[in-house]
């Protein structure tokens, strides 16, 4: 490669001129120059796009130097641009196809390339010879734009076949400084432009996210509230076991959660409706319980054939003829069964809100009804429950009356039959006790004596003392056998035998007088009327059945004797101290 | 012979004349102990057997024991029961007896009326044939018994 061209020369100066006419005409060339960048800067901030730079910037170059063809070669990251002015087409689709490898001869490093950020400009006639450029190529720019951005230009020989002067080379530099900062600027502005692009796009995705996440917080909000209202009303419907209590919970619940003013819910059973009736129609309750009432509403079940709602289903009613076939004022209606016997609908009326029902509304709304259907099936069942334990105890109760009687019945069969055997036992025992000798009788007749006899001598007048007079009154004076003896021989004494005059006769104390209590009187009168008083009397006879001497000396205290003495052993004392007894 | 004789001596009859018979002495020898008892409990304290305190009450009710048993006897009522009374007071009697002839105590039987003769063996023999005849009538006696009357009713009424 040779060197850059430093002879200035103009097209058309002959060598002889002289420096005076040269001077002018330099100045006339920087001037040309100059305002040949001048326009190039004004042309080149036209286009923005760097493809069309290069498109522009061909003839800007060519143009001034009188260059014979021209051609760029622009490769930005994967893209390439080819522009060529001057050459045969197949050149640029040549370049077109192999542009990356021109670009990469002349950037083999782009590191390094990016260090040296000024454009490069190389001139010469070997360039010519380069497989890689359009033969009579005589200068190559090679710009760096940026680290993806890499520009060739590659420009023929002149038309006057003169080589590159040097203030051509300057200017072809010049232009190759302009065309690199517009390159840059257009990139930049390009990238910028695509960042800006992208934050766009990002925003909008941004948007559409912030709209979806709003759409989705929404939606989880929704499900959050009809999960909500879902678990309350279970809760709520949970703790009532009272059917009709269930009922006006739940239509309340309804109206509450889905804005209605109205709203009633009617069950129809075997015979039996149950109504919860909230809205302004006086009538709506008695029309709903009336058997019109019914059959408007089980016309309703009829009427969905196979989508008829079976045990703890529910069906809602789309249908406005439908609805407006109803007993009782409703927008909207739901149809339910409990089982094949119980079933009912539920009707809102009067919306407190323009905004329809959405579909998650209706999913809300069935859901509640599939809640209040099994809660209500199962109170259904509580109550019957209940009913069959009313029953049940009502049964008992009859029940255990019976066995009452049933037990007091036997009891009364057992006491008859104890009776019975009790009396035949008597009649045995009384049977038996005629044939033999019974302590009983023996018993009873030795009483019967004791009380006859004790009755009789009471009443008799000549009744007896039942314990003898001696027991009762005080022992009379004693004396032993020896000191009576004594007095019998010392002393004047009257000796007295109290005993019986047989007893009397069998033997007795010597000189004893015998006065038995019997004849006390008779013989007192005959042989002691006269006795003194102060005389001392002894008297004896005692047996274990009588205490004759204690009688005897009794009735003579009683006659005033004072000196009246009993002879402690009587008889027998007396013959066992070896004393006389008369016969 | 003998079994005719075991018949004879063994009949009913003879039992419903002794039932009759010591009946109708026992209604009444108590006849006169209960219309005196005084004389009557002077009697057993003669006897000497009876403690002081007994004799009295004793006096009193023995009578009607006897009567009772009597017209038991005479009326058919309670036979064995009634025989069996005046078996024991029989035997008691007999035994006062003979204590009291024993002792050689100058006294009377007392068993019908205060003044009587002086008791003696022959009491004592009499008072044993009245055992044996209530003992007849005790083991032997079975017609026209009044409780007959009324056993064909029961026998009815525990079938």
């Amino acid at each position: 490669m040779s060197g850059p061209r430093t002879e200035n020369t103009s097209p058309g100066a002959s060598p002889d001129s002289s420096a005076d006419e040269r001077q002018p005409l330099a100045l006339d060339r920087q001037l040309f120059h100059l305002k040949t960048l001048f326009e190039a800067a004004r042309d080149l901030s036209t286009p923005d796009n760097p493809a069309d730079i290069l498109k522009v910037f061909l003839p800007i170059a060519m143009g001034p130097l009188g260059l014979t063809f021209g051609f760029g070669v622009m490769l930005r990251s994967d893209d390439i641009h080819v522009a060529s002015l001057g050459l045969e087409a197949s050149v640029k689709k040549k370049y077109e196809q192999t542009g990356t490898e021109l670009v990469s001869k002349f950037f083999p490093d782009r590191e390094i390339v990016l260090t040296t950020p000024r454009p490069v400009v190389l001139v010469g006639h070997h360039l010519s010879s380069d497989p890689n450029l359009p033969v009579g190529t005589n200068a190559v720019i090679a710009i760096p734009i940026d680290k993806c951005s890499y520009t060739v230009l590659g420009f023929g020989p002149k038309i006057s076949d003169e080589p590159y002067g040097e203030d051509e080379i300057e200017l072809l530099q010049g232009l190759a400084s302009n065309l690199s900062a517009v390159l840059k600027k257009a990139c930049a502005e390009e990238h910028i432009h695509g960042l800006n692009a992208d934050l766009r796009e990002k925003n909008t995705q941004m948007k559409e996210a912030l709209e979806l996440a709003e759409n989705a917080r929404e939606g989880l909000n929704r499900h959050a509230f009809q999960l909500q209202t879902l678990y309350e009303t279970t809760l709520e419907l949970s703790s009532i076991t009272d059917p009709k209590v269930i009922l006006n919970t739940f239509a309340l619940t309804l109206m509450g959660t889905f804005s209605y003013s109205c709203g009633w819910i009617v069950l129809y059973g075997p015979g039996d409706a149950d109504v919860a009736y909230r809205g302004s129609d006086p009538n709506g309750q008695v029309s709903l319980t009336s058997d019109e009432g019914r059959e408007k509403v089980l016309t309703r079940f009829v009427e969905l054939k196979d989508r008829m709602p079976h045990s703890n289903q529910s069906y809602l009613l789309e249908d406005k003829e439908g609805i407006s076939n109803l007993p009782a004022n409703a927008d909207l209606a739901v149809l339910f069964s409990l089982d094949h016997e119980w079933r009912g609908a539920i009707g809102l009326g009067d919306s407190l809100s323009d905004a329809s029902m959405t579909e998650e509304m209706k999913r809300l709304l069935l859901s509640l009804v599939g809640t209040f259907t099994v809660t209500l099936g199962n109170a259904k069942q509580i109550q019957l429950i209940r009913n069959l334990n009313k029953d049940l105890a009502a049964r008992n109760i009859e029940l255990q009356t019976t066995l009452d009687q049933l037990t007091s019945a036997k009891q009364e069969i057992n006491i008859q039959t104890e009776a019975k055997e009790r009396i035949i036992g008597l009649v045995h025992g009384e049977v038996a006790r005629v044939w033999r000798a019974s302590w009983l009788d023996v018993g009873l007749i030795i009483l019967a004596g004791i009380v006859l006899g004790v009755l009789f001598n009471l009443s008799s007048p000549s009744g007896i003392k039942l314990i003898p007079q001696s027991l009762l009154e005080p022992a009379p004076a004693m004396v032993d056998v020896s000191k009576a003896n004594y007095w019998t021989r010392n002393d004047d004494v009257v000796i007295i035998d109290a005993r019986p005059a047989e007893f009397y006769k069998q033997g007795h104390i010597p000189n004893a007088m015998n006065i038995p209590k019997d004849l006390f009187n008779f013989i007192y009168s005959m042989k002691l009327a006269n006795l003194d008083p102060e005389k001392l009397l002894l008297v004896y006879g005692r047996t274990i059945s009588r205490h004759y001497d204690s009688d005897v000396a009794r009735e003579l205290e009683l006659m005033g004797h004072e000196h009246v003495i009993v002879i402690d052993g009587g008889l027998s004392a007396w013959e066992d101290a070896g004393y006389e007894v008369a016969q | 012979m003998i079994a005719l004789i075991r018949k004879a001596l063994t009949h009913p009859w003879l039992a419903l004349a002794f039932r009759l018979y010591i009946g109708g002495l026992f209604v009444y020898a108590a006849m006169y102990k209960i219309n005196y008892a005084a004389e009557f409990s002077t009697t057993i304290a003669s006897y000497r057997l009876v403690p002081y305190w007994a004799v009295n009450t004793l006096s009193i009710i023995m009578p009607w024991t006897e009567i009772i048993c009597g017209a038991l006897l005479i009326l058919g009522i309670r036979v064995k029961s009634a025989a069996s009374i005046i078996a024991v007071l029989l035997s008691t009697f007999t035994v006062a007896i003979i204590i009291n002839l024993f002792r050689n105590a100058p006294i009377s039987c007392g068993c019908f009326h205060t003044i009587e003769d002086p008791i003696s063996w022959w009491t004592v023999l009499r008072d044993l044939s009245w055992v044996a005849m209530t003992m007849h009538v005790y083991y032997f006696d079975s017609v026209l018994q009044t409780d007959q009357l009324f056993l064909g009713k029961l026998k009815r009424i525990e079938s």
